[in-house]
């Protein structure tokens, strides 16, 4: 495989992971696809966040 | 010994910089914050899917009356506020009066609350038949719960400033129950928003 | 004076608020539920090798009783052994003393801590006995087998569960407020953040690391109790509910638990190679910052649990490249590890000999988490037996040899004896031993492509190939847990007949070791120390010592006049 070949595959995984996805069973199983994409990059940022809060907290208390 | 310990200690004790029963109910905060964003990013799998939301054949949400008690919560938290700022001045008979204020509109609130639950079960919205009804309950239910420990700690509060426990000097313990109300009132909309459009 | 000291029996070993009590509780139940966790151990090992003969002590195991087995297993070591015998007992016991406070900030709320983790234990082990037994849906509680009781025969097992897990993350969070609070506001006078041992630092980054992560578990045990209990549908596909949500709020709290339980093991293993190699911690402010960076990625790499699952495959690459990423402050951690032993004066005690154990056995179970983390490689790899080896070759160095390495380093603190050197070491050796042997050659199997959570290996024609190297699993296994009596026996007997510790055995110089050996209620003598110099200052040139304690000044009780 030349290294052109390599980098697209790469950019074919990010891009449409559906598409070379190697369980097509699992795929679109749920019809909650969506919402469960959603909602963990909802999730995701929240103890950041709060983490960044607490320690702004702790430093402009102390 | 312990005696002996104790007055050494005083002696060599600083000003704690940093209020560790404040720091404590912040790091509690912070952990039910993350238990509401996991309940919330649960509720949000099946809101923001492509299905249809609610279900068919289920009773009308009252949004018309949970608005007016989302403005009661709002407001207990304002009074609260200000009862807070008038203990800092001194002003023990008004600060006694917002602060029952404050306890009777969270009442108020869960009262309201507890009435259309009541009224929602008669209509049909069952917690056992889909998501759409669990989530409402699971999540009102969740939060009326934490507002019933908050009115808890609130009558506390107001039976300690009752026996003259709070001044202008020492006033952690309003001070600790009005940031825990504070986390509760302002999830509310948040939940409001989320569950009842 | 001695009326002001006079504590009942009760309020002395039970309803203690003394942060060396509770913590002394603490150990004993993890050590109480390590008995369990290995019984369980050694009879899915037993099954596998021998499968459908009569287990000594128990009987036949068949498949549903296997499922049981393995399912308390992964929750009884996990919850209620590593995170008592690895955060709470050592919390407890070493914030205060290492950073030179009194107690806790609030001791009130410790003892309710230790109390709620012990009903929650009471609850779990309760479960045998209601009806249609404890739960069996594994211990990750897959979702629908722990929803619903159609799929396990389990109902009032399953609601037990759900319950003492709920209380002991609830226990272990208020803990984990409590350490944070102590180390943020009680610090003695002169221990700045600088010179707070590392201990200390990776104890507060797995209390932090738990209680941020804990709330969505906590909000799908809440979920998941209401399907039970109430009958929602919350991770039934038949009511419309979604079995991926549950997996998803269990490992976003699942992968950070295991950074709980791997961190205070690295805080250890700095602290005891410091002492032994007389060297200070090569690059103390890059292992924080590492570790900064790996308890921030550590919250977005759960999904690696989920490759297999029919998960949305937009997250698979993402989550696949954070599993990767996190691999290099682990490993800046572990070249830190290697360059504070490099060159020094090694002393092979015992604790220094579990923490070399340490070094190398983690360093297989980190290395083959790279290839599960590869979502290409999982595919083949997750379900079977090298994920099982994989998993305990990170997780028994980090809780056993970690914790033991613990126990052992300050033991004289905490009873005032020594412990047997000589027990201690064949100890080691011996678990050093058959561990390897015990995990090695799971990775073998699962190699072949033997698949796990399987009962009875002797159904499939297709594993017959691996019943010898099972066999040869199982044996050491029970040598493995038969060797922990000598650890037992050792614990137990010194506490009686061991040799008077010294106040200072291992010439260390963080401040627990200028307390008494056993420190008394409040610590300290009168006055508090005062530190003024950092806590790895070993083999200073020009000095004639090659230590010094962290708070010269202090005198301790005998100053008082």
């Amino acid at each position: 495989m030349t290294k052109l070949m390599k980098f697209l595959s790469f950019v074919m995984v990010v891009l449409a992971p559906a598409a070379v996805w190697a369980c097509p069973l699992c795929v679109n199983a749920t019809p909650y696809k969506d919402g469960l994409l959603w909602a963990v990059g909802l999730l995701i940022p929240v103890p950041f966040v709060l983490a960044y809060f607490m320690y702004g907290w702790i430093r402009r208390a102390s | 010994m312990a005696s002996r310990v104790k007055a050494a200690d005083k002696r060599l004790k600083e000003q704690p910089k940093i209020e560790p029963a404040m720091l404590g109910i912040l790091l509690f905060i912070v952990v039910e914050v993350m238990f509401f964003a996991g309940l919330i990013s649960s509720f949000l799998v099946f809101r923001l899917s492509p299905i249809q939301w609610p279900p068919a054949g289920q009773p009308r949400l009252p949004i018309e009356v949970t608005a007016i008690n989302t403005v009661v919560l709002l407001l207990s938290g304002f009074v609260f506020y200000k009862a807070s700022q008038v203990l800092s001045e001194d002003k023990k008979g008004l600060y006694l009066s917002l602060l029952s204020l404050t306890a009777f509109l969270g009442i108020l609130f869960l009262a309201t609350q507890g009435y259309e639950w009541v009224h929602l079960v008669k209509y049909g919205l069952s917690a056992s038949s889909n998501v759409y009804g669990g989530f409402f309950y699971a999540l009102v239910g969740m939060h009326g719960f934490h507002v019933f420990g908050g009115v808890l700690a609130l009558l506390w509060v107001l039976v300690r400033s009752l026996m003259g426990a709070y001044s202008s000097k020492q006033h952690l313990g309003v001070d600790l129950c009005r940031t825990y109300w504070f986390f509760v009132v302002g999830l509310w909309p948040v939940l409001f928003g989320l569950i009842y459009f | 004076m001695s009326q002001e000291h006079h504590q009942s029996f009760l309020t002395k070993y039970i309803f203690s608020t003394d942060h060396k009590m509770v913590a002394k509780q603490f150990l004993l139940l993890a050590l109480a539920m390590a008995v369990f966790g290995g019984f369980y151990a050694f009879l899915i090992r037993w099954e596998l090798a021998y499968p459908n003969q009569p287990a000594p002590f128990f009987g036949v195991v068949t498949p549903d009783k296997y499922n049981v087995i393995i399912t308390l297993h992964g929750t009884i070591m996990l919850f209620f052994v590593g995170m008592p015998l690895l955060n709470a007992f050592p919390s407890n016991f070493l914030v205060p003393l290492m950073i030179g406070a009194r107690d806790m900030a609030f001791p009130r709320l410790n003892m309710a801590s230790f109390w709620m983790t012990f009903v929650a234990a009471i609850l779990l082990i309760s479960s045998f006995f209601v009806p249609g037994g404890p739960v069996a849906g594994g211990w990750t509680g897959y979702a629908p087998l722990s929803a619903s009781s159609e799929f396990t025969g389990v109902k009032a097992g399953a609601v037990l569960w759900i319950l003492s897990l709920a209380l002991i993350f609830i226990a272990s969070s208020l803990g984990g407020i409590n350490y944070l609070v102590t180390v943020v506001t009680m610090r003695a006078k002169g221990m700045t953040y600088s010179r707070v041992p590392l201990t200390v630092w990776f104890l507060l980054a797995a209390a932090m690391t738990f209680f941020l992560a804990v709330g969505p578990i906590l909000a799908g045990a809440f979920m998941l109790l209401m399907d039970n209990v109430f009958g929602t549908g919350f991770f039934l596909p038949g009511k419309g509910g979604e079995p991926l949500l549950w997996q998803h709020l269990f490992w976003f709290f699942g992968h950070p638990e295991v950074y709980v339980l791997f961190f205070p093991t690295l805080g250890f293993v700095l602290d005891i190679s410091a002492v032994f190699a007389r060297k200070p911690v090569f690059g103390q402010k890059l292992i924080i910052g590492s570790t900064v960076v790996a308890i921030a990625l550590s919250f977005i790499v759960w999904a690696h649990h989920m490759f297999q699952t029919g998960m949305n495959p937009t997250l698979v690459t993402p989550f696949a490249i954070t599993t990767i990423l996190i691999s290099v402050p682990f490993a800046i951690i572990y070249i830190c590890m290697f360059l504070t032993i490099h060159n020094g004066s090694i002393s092979l005690e015992p604790p220094m000999l579990w923490a070399l154990g340490f070094l190398a056995t983690f360093l297989v179970g980190g290395l083959t988490g790279i290839f599960l983390g590869a979502a290409g490689a999982d595919i083949y790899l997750h379900g079977t037996y090298f994920v099982i080896a994989h998993f305990h070759y990170t997780m028994f160095p980090s809780v056993f040899f970690g914790g033991y390495a613990a126990i052992n380093y300050w033991y004289p603190k905490m009873f005032g004896r020594m412990l047997n050197k000589t027990a201690a070491t064949i100890h080691f050796v011996l678990t050093f031993i058959f561990f390897n042997c015990t995990f090695w050659p799971l990775f073998i199997v699962g190699m072949g492509g033997m698949v796990r959570r399987i009962a009875d290996p002797s159904f499939y024609p297709q594993f017959s190939p691996f019943v010898h190297l099972n066999i040869f699993a199982t044996i050491s296994a029970m040598c493995l847990i038969a060797t922990q009596t000598i650890f037992l026996w050792n614990f137990f007997s010194s506490m009686k007949n061991g040799k008077k510790a010294e106040l200072n055995p291992y010439q260390a110089n963080t401040l627990e070791w200028l307390a008494q050996s056993p420190p008394p209620h409040g610590n300290w003598g009168p006055k508090l120390p005062v530190v003024t110099s950092g806590p790895y200052e070993y083999s200073e040139p020009n000095k004639t010592e090659d230590w010094h304690t962290q708070a010269p000044s202090y005198k301790g009780e005998a100053s008082h006049g």
